[in-house]
């Protein structure tokens, strides 16, 4: 018990740590000073009644005053109190208090009445100039009448008033302590009616006997004694009684009276509670109750005769014998008995005393008090005080607490450090004495709030020094505890953290944050987007676990895995399978974090979905393959047209290789004069479209050959749709395009030889009919006519004239087909211009010269034609007969003649006239059909320049031909 | 009964002429060498000129018969009822007999050589005689 009162002594310091300076003053006044309520009743005494009455203050408070006072005083004091509980106030009232000792003690008082504590406040102190009013000398007299027996006079009511020296052998009080004490007081309750019957004898005035009372000693004990109360004769006024005290032993109560007790007494120990048990002088335990049997786990039996030491546990047993040896010397013991078994330990609050039989001590009773559960909460509560205390001293937050007038009552190591104070400088200081600026910060403001509401209170404050702590505040009944941690630290790095999560989560890339175990702690959104795994799902898996890999993948990012754990980064590329079991390529870097010391901390993945790239690059890769192995040339160009890559078969088909095209635009490199301009614009047209095309086009080799070739061109673009490559695949379809040619030279021919056909119907069904049908028309009026006739002259004539027609055509006929069969097998040679047409002229001189013709030759008389010279004399021929024959009336005839050698090769003839011309638009096609006149009056079968354009062209040669009418005609030729 | 002969072969319309003689077939008979001058002729005083039978060759230099016949066309109302065009050719060819059946003007297509026969039928349905419908 003792422990605990220091325990909650040095706790209730440490915690309040306000000390009620009042209460101090109260408890070092010198004077008494009390408090009196309106029931009379002592409600504080100060220390002073000791040194003043002898009182403990405690022996005081809660009794009536009156008591107190000695019974002469009585009166006027209550006068006294009346007055002051009206409102006066009382200085210098003097009355006797009976002191502890029973001597009366003169007292002067001061007094007034507290309205508002509705009590009497009192100070008093001895009053030095007093002298004993009552003389002991009457009480001796009476003391000494009645004999040694008598110890005490009691007056009517039963107040002890006169108490003799032997009350303290009988009840261990010194006389004092009594005095004014009534006799019930000392009664045991149970013998009150016992008294009250005494005291109705006394006032018949009958002699009662002596009774055996229970009367409390000194100690608290009871106390069986024979009393005798008897009128005290010699009192004048008769009024007072004598009590006379007697051991019972001595007075022979009876055996009855005895055994009962012993009945009592037995019942009392052995159903007692309390462990008890009873040693003799040899400390041999000579009885003990069940308690006692239950305590130490063993029959009462086998307890006897043994000492105690046997039973208890050797530390215990020393404390037990110490405190047996002192009880034999006549003490009072208390002490903490511990037992300890396997399973439990036990707590007794021991009390050892002597029992006295005849003035010898006969042995040593045990009174143990199980207070296990008391000890084992006061321990609970020590342990978790000093919990407490070491839970607050090795919280790494600086702890600080406040009382409510803003004063230190605790800190902790950690803030003293921090503050560099001591406790002693701190505590019951108030916090702006320590900090004066502490009013205007936030701290202040939240703490006011705190003590206000009563609430908890958690915020951050940065200060003017720059650091930044987290405060948390908790109002309590005792004041404000004070938590806060430095977080400057923290926040800059949270701050640095929220931008890195910002960027993480909004990068496309995938970023995986892994703990040094390689475990996943958190993934971004990207990483979701691309994987399909979900932050949750990531979390605690290692990154293989996720996201499986083929058998490559796997391998190499073992591989990675082996240089991550030396902390290297690591970079690597790998196939990875999507949550949906897609194909998805990663470019994966992996950089472990170190700390200071340079381990590792964790690992930061940041991977790349590079799926389109190695797909694209796997499939450039077949198609190189592929492109390699076959005969069709592959070019590969940029955005820009320039060559990145050609094929073999390019260099087979083209002759440029691949480091001659390297860089260069190949259309401009193959492209030649002969080249379609057209195609190539739309080309280049297709080409900014940005859509496959396929196109034809002459192109010539590094040789010079020309060659065809058939192009597929395909635009490739990147994932953000940018176009990036083109990729011409081209086939040389010469071959083909000369076939083609052929092809269309031999529908050319056919429909040639289609249109001859029909020129041939036309002339089988005009031109040779026409005589056919006359002959057949005059033939049949020949064998009508009368041959003497001048009808049958003429008719003869006719079919004469229509006979040679019929030959002219059949002539005609094999002329045209002549020329047209011979044009492939025409011999050619050097042919002097001015010698054929000389010949011409010759030939037609006369009728040129009857018509007054003429002829203005303008031509380089060395001009040469490789030609066929018949052929060019007919066409010559034709054209000048024709123009004669178709000569104008009103003017005399005049043929230019001129030609040159053309800038592509070949030869241009130009041959006009000033005839009678014909109207080109009417004519149309049929300028040069055959048997087509556009003359009425002349003579003309419509063959002459059919035949020109046939001769024209079976030397290879085109003409054209311009005319007006009444103006001219002008010819074009030109030949190779 | 007024006659006119186009075409440039001479041979032919001599050959017409006789045999139209023979059979007392016109009162009058003009030959014409090329269409443009029978063309100067018709349109000169329509519809004063217009013969009762036209003889038209297809093949003719600077005007044909059929652009003859084209010619005709703005005035076929004048040449409808009261004259008689018949294609004489001497062209075979089967497309100028189909061609022929698309004018209107044409009576029929002739082919050459002109016989009395020939003569006779046109007189009658010249003459306005029914025809003797063959069934």
């Amino acid at each position: 018990m003792v422990r605990l009162q220091v325990f909650i002594l040095r706790f209730t310091m440490k915690n309040t740590g306000n000390i009620h300076i009042t209460e101090r003053l109260l408890d070092y006044s010198p004077d008494l000073i009390c408090c009196i309520d309106r029931q009379g009743r002592f409600i504080k005494v100060n220390e002073a009644s000791k040194a003043v009455l002898g009182y403990e203050s405690a022996e005081m408070e809660g009794q009536p005053y009156l008591k107190f006072v000695a019974p002469e005083d009585r009166e006027s004091t209550i006068q006294i109190a009346r007055k002051i509980m009206y409102g006066h106030k009382i200085q210098g009232f003097v009355n006797h208090y009976v002191r502890r000792c029973g001597k009366l003690s003169s007292m002067v008082w001061s007094a007034a009445w507290s309205n508002e504590e509705d009590m009497m406040l009192c100070i008093a102190r001895t009053n030095p100039e007093a002298s004993p009013i009552i003389t002991t000398y009457e009480v001796h007299k009476a003391l000494a009448a009645h004999g040694s027996d008598v110890v005490a006079l009691l007056d009517e009511a039963g107040n002890l008033t006169h108490i003799a020296g032997s009350i303290t052998n009988i009840l261990g009080y010194v006389p004092e302590q009594l005095t004014g004490t009534n006799i019930r007081y000392l009664l045991h309750s149970e013998d009150a009616p016992t008294l009250s019957h005494i005291w109705q004898k006394l006032s018949q005035e009958e002699i009662p006997k002596p009774v055996a009372l229970r009367l409390r000693a000194v100690d608290g004990t009871w106390r069986r004694l024979e009393v005798t109360i008897n009128r005290q004769v010699q009192d004048s006024a008769g009024k007072g009684f004598t009590l006379t005290l007697r051991h019972l032993s001595e007075s022979g109560l009876s055996h009855r009276q005895l055994e009962e007790n012993e009945q009592k007494y037995r019942a009392l120990f052995y159903n007692n509670p309390d462990v008890i048990f009873f040693e003799d002088r040899d400390s041999n335990i000579t009885e003990a109750n069940e308690a006692f049997s239950k305590a130490f786990d063993l029959p009462v039996s086998e307890a006897i005769g043994k000492p105690a030491a046997d039973f208890l546990p050797a530390d215990m047993a020393a404390v037990n014998k110490q405190s047996f040896l002192e009880a034999l010397r006549g003490s009072t013991l208390r002490f903490d008995l511990e037992l300890r078994s396997d399973k439990k330990r036990c707590v007794f609050d021991t009390i050892k005393f002597p029992v006295t039989v005849a003035g010898q001590v006969a042995g040593i009773q045990t009174i143990a008090k199980d207070i296990t559960p008391i000890v084992r909460s006061f321990e609970t509560i020590e342990r978790q005080a000093g919990k407490l205390n070491t839970i607050l001293n090795s919280i790494t937050d600086a702890f600080f607490a406040l009382d409510h007038e803003w004063r230190f009552t605790y800190a902790n190591s950690v803030f003293l450090q921090q503050e560099g104070y001591s406790k002693s400088e701190l505590l019951g200081k108030s916090i702006w004495e320590i900090y004066p600026k502490v009013k205007s910060s936030l701290f202040y403001e939240k703490a006011a709030e705190a003590f206000a509401s009563g609430e908890a209170a958690q915020f951050e404050e940065s200060f003017d020094s720059g650091v930044t702590y987290r405060f948390s505040i908790y109002p309590s009944a005792e004041g404000l505890s004070v938590y806060y941690t430095d977080i400057t630290g923290q926040m800059k790095t949270q701050q640095e953290l929220r931008k890195l999560s910002l960027v993480a989560s909004h990068t496309t890339n995938g970023v995986i944050i892994a703990d040094k175990k390689r475990r996943i702690e958190w993934v971004n959104e990207g990483f979701t987007r691309m994987t399909g795994y979900t932050l949750a799902e990531a979390v605690g898996k290692r990154r293989p676990e996720l996201l499986q890999a083929d058998e490559a993948g796997a391998k190499a990012y073992k591989e990675a895995v082996s240089k991550m754990k030396y902390g290297k980064p690591v970079s690597l590329e790998l196939l990875n399978y999507k949550k949906n079991g897609e194909e998805l390529w990663l470019s994966v870097q992996i950089n472990p974090i170190l700390d200071e010391q340079g381990k590792i901390q964790q690992f930061i993945t940041i991977q790349t979905d590079i799926t389109e790239r190695v797909k694209s690059a796997k499939e450039l890769e077949k198609l190189s393959l592929v492109a390699k192995g076959i005969d069709n040339s592959v070019v590969i160009t940029d955005a820009e047209g320039r060559t990145e890559w050609v094929n073999e078969g390019f260099t087979r088909n083209t002759g440029y290789t691949l480091a001659e095209m390297l860089g260069k635009n190949p259309g401009a490199l193959l492209s030649g004069p002969d080249t379609n301009k057209a195609t190539i614009r739309k080309i280049s047209q297709n080409l900014k479209k940005g859509v496959p095309f396929t196109a034809e086009l002459l192109n010539y080799k590094k040789s010079g050959e020309k060659f065809w070739v058939s192009m597929d061109i395909t635009p490739f673009f990147d994932e953000q749709g940018c176009l990036t490559k083109y990729i011409s695949i081209q086939r040389d379809i010469t071959y083909r395009k000369e076939a083609e040619e052929k092809q269309l030279k031999m529908t050319r021919d056919l429909y040639q030889h289609n249109k001859d056909l029909q020129q041939f119907t036309y002339i089988v069904s005009h031109n040779l009919r026409a005589p056919v049908a006359n002959a057949l028309g005059l033939a049949h009026l020949l064998t009508k006519a009368d041959r003497t006739s001048e009808a049958f002259d003429a008719t003869l004539s006719h079919l004469k004239k229509s006979v040679l027609q019929m030959d002219t055509v059949l002539k005609d006929v094999n002329t045209i087909l002549s020329v047209r069969s011979r044009k492939d097998v025409l011999e050619k040679e050097e042919v002097k211009f001015t010698d054929v047409f000389g010949q011409v002229y010759a030939h037609l001189q006369e009728p040129l010269v009857k018509c007054g013709g003429e002829v203005q030759l303008d031509v380089d008389n060395d001009l040469t034609l490789y030609t066929n010279k018949a052929y060019l004399y007919s066409i010559f021929h034709d054209l000048l007969s024709n123009a004669i024959k178709y000569r104008s009336q009103e003017r005399l005839l005049l043929v230019k003649v001129s030609a040159f050698v053309a800038t592509g090769g070949g030869t241009v003839i130009q041959f006009s006239d000033n005839g009678m011309g014909f109207d080109t638009e009417k004519a149309g096609d049929n300028v040069f059909g055959l048997y087509k006149r556009f003359h009425i009056h002349t003579k003309g079968r419509g063959l002459g320049l059919f035949l020109v354009k046939t001769s024209v062209e079976a030397l290879g040669g085109t003409i054209e031909v311009e005319s007006q009418v009444d103006v001219g005609t002008n010819f074009m030729i030109y030949l190779p | 009964m007024k006659v006119f002969l186009i075409d440039d072969d001479q041979i032919s319309n001599f050959l017409t002429e006789q045999v139209l003689a023979e059979e007392n077939f016109a009162s009058e008979i003009h030959a014409f060498e090329s269409a443009e001058e029978a063309l100067n002729l018709l349109l000169q005083d329509v519809p004063q000129n217009i013969p009762d039978i036209i003889f038209l060759d297809l093949n003719m230099p600077s005007i044909n018969g059929w652009e003859f016949l084209d010619a005709l066309r703005p005035y076929s109302q004048y040449f409808k009822d009261s004259c008689h065009i018949y294609i004489l050719t001497s062209s075979l060819d089967l497309a100028d007999t189909v061609r022929a059946r698309d004018y209107k003007l044409v009576t029929r297509l002739i082919h050459k050589p002109f016989d009395t026969e020939e003569a006779r039928l046109i007189l009658q349905e010249v003459s306005g005689e029914p025809d003797e419908h063959p069934f």
